[in-house]
């Protein structure tokens, strides 16, 4: 456990009281800017999680620091009860991401719950690409994000899923949940994708995802002048193995992406060209590709 | 449910297909859905209908609509709902539709008189109000005096008749087709319409692969309808 953060903000809280077997994670970090560079301030970090250190990728952008988010666990168990909290100072900018999927394990009807809160000040960057979460036979996630952005911020989301039976038998998870909430410095709320989906909804003749495997969704929020060009994010509609509609979101909130691929490969290409896409319009310059 | 003859004409009056309401110009995503099938994946029109059942309107217009009504003509309540919609409302082509065919409801409803509509039509056009179709339904049906149960019947058989009309002009099914569809989807709808409604209940959709039609059909060039 790294520990620089000892209380939690009194400004959220766990999702549901903690159940005696529950394990309560905590991954929390605060960046700051200092000249040119981006340092990583405040921290606390406990079982499952686990970070070694954040690294300086891209020797061209200085003031982007990438931080991977581990976890020693093995994946989603029954009644996780895991949060996440990201708070960049004005100028600060950082990429969080994970080293591989997440595996979401059977959880006899309780689900795993995952909450993340995002605070970015004026000119902050924040990328957050956690790798897909694989949806086991009974796996049942839920997941809140609440982020606020401050004015010339910009802020890139991805999460993305898939089902896997490791014995080939076609057992299909339980429930998966998403609440993404997105507001202005003023608490207004700009954009809200909120969903609930069975696995039986899925395996279904009626699926929403039709015959597709993997199921990405990307926000790219924030300062205009500092995000991709539409025209360049429809291109990256140009994969015979995945399909995407880019839309813009209300209140002028910036781009959400839909994404259907039809395997993991194609997904993470798309994630990854959008991550270069957010990362140029951001900085002027291209990151370096990101070792997993 | 239980109506009177008196308000089972009204409710047939505006569930009517030729109740002047806008829709016509909407297909929810279908036309897109149906002309991209080679690069989406196969097209069905029953399925598309019961996902678009299940999966957007009965957690979130049919939601919303139960929310507008309970509002009970509360003019900046609804506003503030109207505001959730938009920012709940992922894709643009849809967003869109819903304003328009909300607005285009709200004017009807405003030259017929109902309690109100020309109000609500003022705060749209004055940009104090976003004028989405399931809110603006939720306030006139409300001030008609039809009871919450028959709107959401209203709703849903709306919903699935604009479909199976736009399937029709689109030439995808015949008109006795559309008729079998539609008896088909009745179960769901009012499967989805007995699910209590929470007071503030948050608005869920997940319908991805129809999201993604009509962010394309929005770059796409020819069309008959405008998402």
């Amino acid at each position: 456990m790294t520990s620089h953060w000892p209380q939690p903000p009194a400004t959220y809280a766990l999702v549901q009281p903690r159940q005696a077997e529950a394990r309560c994670g905590r991954f929390e970090l605060a960046f700051s800017r200092h000249g040119a560079r981006t340092h990583l301030g405040r921290q606390f970090v406990c079982y499952p999680f686990h970070m070694t250190r954040p690294f300086a990728l891209d020797r061209a952008i200085p003031s982007l620091l990438t931080v991977y988010q581990q976890s020693s666990s093995g994946g989603l168990y029954r009644d996780d009860r895991l949060t996440s909290r990201y708070e960049l100072g004005a100028g600060a900018a950082a990429h969080i991401t994970t080293q591989a999927a997440t595996v979401v394990h059977d959880c006899h009807g309780q689900p795993a719950h995952q909450v993340t809160e995002i605070v970015l000040e004026e000119n902050a960057f924040l990328a957050v690409t956690p790798d897909p979460l694989v949806l086991f036979p009974g796996a049942s996630s839920s997941s809140t994000l609440r982020a606020r952005l401050a004015p010339g911020a910009v802020l890139l989301l991805s999460d993305a899923f898939t089902c896997h039976d490791p014995e080939g038998r076609l057992r299909s998870f339980d429930r998966l949940g998403s609440d993404v909430s997105i507001r202005d410095a003023a608490g207004r709320l700009l954009v809200r994708d909120n969903l609930e989906v069975s696995g039986a909804d899925i395996a279904g003749p009626a699926s929403p995802i039709g015959g597709w495997k993997v199921v990405s969704n990307f926000m790219l929020l924030g300062d205009p002048t500092r995000l991709p060009a539409a025209e360049a994010l429809v291109a990256l509609n140009d994969m015979a193995s995945a399909i995407v509609g880019v839309s813009a979101l209300a209140n002028g909130a910036g781009f959400g992406l839909r994404c259907l691929a039809a395997d993991a490969i194609a997904a993470r290409s798309i994630g990854e060209s959008l991550f270069e896409l957010a990362v140029a319009a951001a900085f002027g310059i291209q990151p370096v590709p990101r070792r997993k | 449910m239980s109506l009177s003859a008196t308000n089972l004409l009204v409710a047939l009056q505006h569930a009517d297909g030729q109740f002047p309401s806008g829709g016509f110009a909407f297909s929810q995503g279908l036309e897109a859905s149906s002309s991209l099938a080679d690069r989406l994946g196969a097209f069905d029109f029953a399925d598309f209908v019961d996902i678009q059942i299940r999966h957007r309107w009965a957690d979130a217009d049919r939601v919303a609509l139960v929310r507008a009504f309970r509002l009970a003509g509360d003019l900046d309540a609804l506003a503030e709902l109207d505001s959730e919609v938009e920012a709940s409302t992922f894709v643009e082509g849809l967003r869109l539709g819903s304003r328009r065919n909300g607005t285009a409801l709200l004017t009807t409803h405003g030259r017929l008189g109902t309690k109100g509509a020309t109000a609500y039509r003022g705060m749209v056009r004055n940009g104090s109000a976003c004028g989405h179709l399931a809110v603006v339904q939720g306030l006139v049906w409300q001030a008609l005096g039809l009871d919450e149960a028959t709107a959401v019947a209203i709703g849903g058989y709306q919903m699935v008749a604009s479909l199976a009309t736009a399937a029709v002009r689109l030439g995808l099914i015949g008109a006795i087709d559309a008729q079998a569809s539609m008896a088909r989807a009745l179960p769901a709808i009012e499967a989805a319409g007995s699910r209590p409604v929470a007071d503030g209940e948050a608005l869920r959709s997940f319908t991805p692969l129809c999201e993604i039609a009509v962010a394309m059909h929005g770059v796409s060039g020819q069309r008959l309808f405008s998402n």
